[in-house]
């Protein structure tokens, strides 16, 4: 309630019957070589207060309205008025003018306009004037011949709109990098770890192209467009001093003294690399806790300076000096002793899979050598022989191993897997003809045999011929044999001799000489010579037909010569062949057709394959012991063993697989700090105690009133300031404190806005001063204090409805909210947040189901947790139950009333009595005989619910009319409380005993 | 009718038929009958292919005959085992696969 009316004051505002006077008072500072002006305009004539003229210029003062969103209930309220005045030529000017003709020279926009209430025909005198409403002047602003409005907004908004920050430039900072050019320096209020920092120092940075070798002169890099002709450069942390440079490369480089690798980072050497922390026009408390990239800082690397709130570093902040490791594949490059493999060295070319060394169980041992030393490009991790193979089928006997000279062996390469194998498969498909009954047609198959001549056998005599003279005696003989011609029986015997007289004989006339047969049957012989006489007869030819081999030649004469040249016989065998025609009693027939037979057996055959390739591992680590020269002249040896499965072996490939890990520093700007924020002035001008660090909630209004804005301290009202204060110093131990950061340019109003949430407050601007305050529990007990009960009597009717102006609405219901996931102490150094605390109004889930506004509940300023659990306790209160929202007028003699105040109100709407509200807005409207209008005080208010636990009701009732709802173990004992349900069952946590008569909360409390 | 699964490797004999070996592509292919000793039931024809450059290598070696044949023996030896240890379709559901006649794609 306003207590700042003089008693004169009180006693006519409080008369039923009064002369309310509306003042408004402009006053233009000055301004472009004019003074100062104050003009006095009021709405009556003949208004003088302490001899001072006030001109009737007001046409209509309107309605000071004050904003607020009744949904929300978290925005600090605002209000303004529109006036019109008078702009006819008046003798206020001299000469006289019209009011318009003022704004020429005195920008309205620029005007401070004070209304104020006074009472005519009082016994008032200047010192009872009480101020309405502090504003500035705001469009629209309109005037014609006879009027002129504008609009005068609340004195907050004019200062509201005051922006804070300032940013880094090239004048504050001529060195600052690009990307810090325009951002705000920081303003840091409270403690906030790890606070982010600006770079405020550039530093010329390029890549290497290429890898830099020790020793070597040159380095290849993006671009030296940032750098000097000459000077130093940072890589990693090897210093390299280069005396010329083109547009690549740096030239002429002394220092290299390890390897440097592509990418790697290329700085210009600096020694003052510098991180604003806080804004300097503010001095801060402390810095510490320096780190780079998350990670805390050796204390020897950087300097602080408070005063210019920075922290400089000597070079460049290291981020991380990292393990980057690769893995080298060094190949063999020869062929090793003890070799016998066919094609080894295919086995050290890499990615060559359809080239391979060879090896089986007579030749098997493949050696191949690594003769050239390897460089030393890191610090070496693990080392393995690497070894590919596959083989030209399963090994279930033989296996083969991998050694290394100086090691030995180092392990079995893997076999072939059991179900390494291909499976053929197929089908014959066997279709032939044949006759299903064999059989085919034959004419009767007789047969016969021809007669045959009978066999006839020629033959040569085999001795007794010949051209020998033959003598023979009386009585002798010449014997001739022949072959035999074979069995058979023999018809006949035809035989001619050769036969000639040598012309010696003697003995009888007639001589015969014959031939004869000499064995065998029957006998026979004819005569191959007669002489008788001289006459000689000779026969050719003549039968024997004996069977016999042996003929005799006899002779008849006493003595005789001849010879027989030769001997023919041709003997004739006997025919004994059966020539008769005879059948072959063989008969056939034909029956039946072509028939097809078809098969189609599985194929079953075997398919000999070579197996998948293999690649194994084996670790030499602990041998090679980080020395690159190990691997100089080392062999590998890929062996087969055993020969029982006679398989040859294909080594793809035979390696070494180093992995090495280098130094690769990674630079960061990522520097942050734990910073004591904003400390107070030498005179302790915003929190009383010099140099006392600026982190309570009312310390920072203060602040953002007495620094940026630089309003004097005449401009707060230090008693609510305080006051809003006092309880949140007492809301929990160590009281309320913020620890943030501006990091944007940001309106004060938004920041008050923001502030005020965080702290469950009001800032606002009331009468020209700031004020402050600090929202109550939303729950009513019966101790809550209450500023002025407000009787039926006290509200007006409306003059066209005869309507009580008194309005209820219920909050909306997309402002319901019963479960908050608060978020809080935020990590300023990305849009996160650290920590998160859970509060639920479970009655509320259960009556509306689960409501969150996760968006609403990001507090970016707490950062204690018993403040978020304080702060989340009072908005669970705020927000999880729909609630009344009255809006109504009083008369003028309530005009004490003020945001903030608690009423006892009867609310017409729902025939209730002594529900306790808390003022949200309290306007005015001003009277104007114009507009046929009264004084009026509007105010708008909300119901505050039930009581808190432990202090319920008791099993009392409360009549029919009840108060609200129902509030689980904090409200009214089991009562009900009727039929409106205001009221309802607070279980556990009543009032007591007392009685509070017929109609609810009055009554005698006697707890 | 030979038992697969109560045999076992060394219950099989074998022969080789020298006159049919022939070389194939990059081996010496030797086929080899094997008899089940028992019933003297011919088992199955193996033919086991040797690398023809390792056959080479082999045979430059003074005792590369009984290196060969302890080889080839090993190979089908393999192959018995694989033979022995083969999962056989249940009569039952070869039957109840015969019952399903003909079906259509």
């Amino acid at each position: 309630m306003r207590t700042d009316f003089t008693g004169s004051f009180i006693a006519e505002k409080d008369k039923t019957a009064h002369e309310p006077v509306t003042l408004l008072q402009l006053d233009w500072p000055a301004l472009n070589g004019l003074p100062a002006l104050t003009l006095r305009l009021t709405d009556r004539e003949g208004v003088v207060i302490g001899g001072v003229p006030w001109y009737p210029l007001i046409e209509d003062a309107g309605d000071i309205r004050r904003l607020v969103d009744a949904a929300r209930l978290t925005v600090t309220p605002s209000t303004n008025v529109r006036i019109g005045l008078v702009n006819l030529k008046t003798d206020l000017f001299t000469p006289s003018a019209m009011l318009s003709r003022l704004f020429r020279t005195r920008p309205p926009e620029n005007v401070v306009a004070t209304i104020r209430q006074w009472f005519g025909s009082a016994n008032l005198d200047e010192t009872d004037i009480a101020d309405l409403f502090v504003g500035a002047g705001e469009d629209p602003i309109k005037s014609n011949e006879v009027s002129c409005s504008l609009n005068l907004v609340n004195i907050s908004t004019r200062h509201g709109r005051t922006m804070i920050g300032n940013v880094i430039n090239l004048e504050n900072y001529p060195l600052a990098p690009d990307g810090s050019v325009g951002k705000m320096m920081p303003l840091v209020f409270g403690v906030v770890e790890d606070a982010p920092s600006i770079s405020v120092r550039n530093t010329a940075e390029t890549k290497l192209r290429s890898v830099v070798l020790p020793g070597t002169n040159i380095l290849d890099v993006a671009s030296t467009e940032e750098f000097s002709a000459s000077g130093t450069v940072v890589i990693n942390d090897n210093e390299i001093l280069y005396t010329a440079k083109n547009s690549t490369q740096f030239l002429n480089c002394t220092g290299i003294n390890e390897f440097h690798y592509a990418d790697d980072i290329v700085l210009e050497k600096n020694t003052d690399h510098r991180y604003l922390l806080s804004d300097p026009a503010y001095p801060i408390k402390s810095i510490t806790g320096i780190k780079v990239a998350g990670h805390l800082v050796d204390i020897g690397l950087y300097t602080i300076d408070l005063v210019t709130g920075e922290v400089v570093f000597s070079s460049k902040p290291v981020g991380s000096n990292n393990v980057d490791t690769k893995f080298l594949q060094a190949q063999f490059t020869a062929v090793g002793a003890g070799n016998n493999a066919v094609d080894p060295l295919n086995a050290a070319v890499p990615a060559a899979q359809t080239t391979y060394a060879k090896i089986n169980p007579v030749n098997n041992n493949l050696s191949l050598k690594h003769a050239p030393a390897l460089a030393n490009v890191g610090v070496i991790g693990k080392v393995f022989l690497r070894v590919e193979h596959f083989v030209e089928g399963k090994t279930p006997n033989d296996h083969l191993e991998a050694h290394v000279t100086g090691i030995g062996k180092l392990g079995d390469l893997s076999s072939p897997a059991t179900d390494d194998q291909v499976v053929t498969v197929g089908s014959t498909n066997i279709v032939h003809s044949h006759l299903d009954t064999f059989g085919f047609p034959i004419s009767d198959p007789q047969h016969f045999h021809a007669e045959a001549q009978p066999p006839k056998i020629t033959q040569n005599a085999l001795s007794g011929v010949g051209g020998l003279t033959i003598g023979l005696s009386n009585g002798q003989q010449h014997i001739i044999t022949f072959p035999d011609p074979g069995p058979g029986t023999w018809a006949s015997g035809e035989y001619g001799f050769g036969y000639e007289w040598l012309g010696t004989i003697s003995g009888p006339s007639t001589v015969d000489v014959n031939a004869n047969n000499n064995g065998g049957s029957p006998s026979g012989s004819y005569r191959i010579w007669r002489r008788q006489g001289t006459t000689e007869t000779y026969s050719t030819g003549g039968n024997i037909n004996t069977d016999t081999n042996s003929i005799r030649i006899t002779h008849g004469a006493t003595f005789i010569t001849f010879k027989i040249s030769s001997a023919t016989r041709v003997i004739t065998m006997t025919t004994a062949l059966d020539t008769s025609t005879k059948p072959t009693s063989t008969t056939t027939s034909k029956s039946g057709a072509l028939t097809q037979h078809s098969s189609n057996p599985a194929l079953s055959a075997t398919t000999d394959s070579a197996t998948r390739s293999v690649v194994n591992f084996f670790d030499v680590t602990s041998h090679v012991n980080g020395d690159w020269s190990w691997f100089t002249g080392r062999e590998a040896q890929v062996k087969v063993v055993g020969a029982l499965d006679g398989r040859t072996a294909f080594v793809v490939h035979v390696a070494w697989e180093i992995e090495y890990a280098r130094r690769r520093i990674e630079f960061s700007d990522a520097v942050t700090a734990t910073v004591e924020g904003l400390v107070d002035d030498d005179a302790g001008s915003v929190t009383g105690t010099p140099d006392l660090l600026i982190e309570k909630p009312p310390h920072l209004y203060r602040w953002s009133i007495l620094k940026p804005l630089a309003l004097d301290a005449s401009v707060m009202d230090s008693g609510t300031i305080d006051a809003a204060g006092v309880l949140m110093d007492a809301a929990i131990a160590g009281g309320y404190k913020f620890g943030g950061i501006i990091q944007e340019k940001i309106e004060a109003r938004e920041l008050w806005q923001k502030w005020g949430k965080e702290c469950r407050s009001y800032f606002y601007w009331e009468l020209g001063k700031a004020k402050a305050l600090y929202r109550p529990l939303n729950l009513a007990t019966p101790e809550s204090p209450v500023q002025k009960v407000i009787a039926d009597s006290m509200i007006p009717y409306d003059q066209s409805s005869g309507v009580s102006i008194f309005e209820t609405s219920r909050t909306r219901m997309d402002s319901l909210v019963n479960h908050i996931d608060m978020q809080y102490q935020r990590d300023w150094s990305k849009v996160d947040y650290l920590s998160n605390l859970k509060k639920v109004e479970t009655s509320s889930v259960a009556e509306f189901g689960k409501r969150e506004k996760p968006d609403d509940f990001k507090f970016n300023w707490i950062r204690i947790t018993a403040m978020a659990d304080h702060i989340a306790e009072f908005y669970i209160r705020e927000h999880s139950k729909p609630t009344d929202i009255y809006e109504f007028d009083l008369f003028l003699d309530n005009m004490e009333v003020q945001r903030g105040d608690i009423l006892w109100v009867n609310a017409p709407t729902h025939d209730l009595d002594n529900v306790k509200v808390m003022v949200l807005s309290a306007g005015r409207v001003l009277g104007s005989g114009k507009a046929r209008r009264m004084d009026t005080v509007k105010v708008v208010g909300r119901l505050i619910p039930g009581t808190i636990a432990g202090l319920g009701f008791g099993f009392q009732k409360f009549g029919s009319t009840g108060l609200g709802g129902r509030y689980l173990n904090i409200g009214f004992g089991q009562q009900s409380f009727g039929s409106t349900e205001f009221g309802g069952r607070y279980i556990g946590a009543g009032f007591g005993h007392q009685v509070f008569g017929s109609d609810g909360f009055g009554g005698v409390e006697k707890n | 009718m030979i038992d697969w699964k109560n045999c076992k490797s060394k219950d099989f004999s074998v022969s080789f038929i020298v006159e049919e070996i022939v070389p194939v592509g990059t081996s010496q292919v030797f086929p080899v009958n094997v008899y089940h000793t028992k019933t003297d039931e011919f088992a199955f024809m193996k033919t086991v292919p040797i690398n023809a450059e390792f056959y080479n290598d082999l045979r430059e070696k003074k005792d590369w005959r009984p290196i060969l044949l302890t080889i080839l023996k090993a190979r089908v030896e393999d192959d018995i085992v694989e033979r022995i240890n083969t999962v056989k379709l249940d009569i039952d559901d070869k039957l109840s696969l015969f019952s399903q006649n003909k079906e259509s794609l």
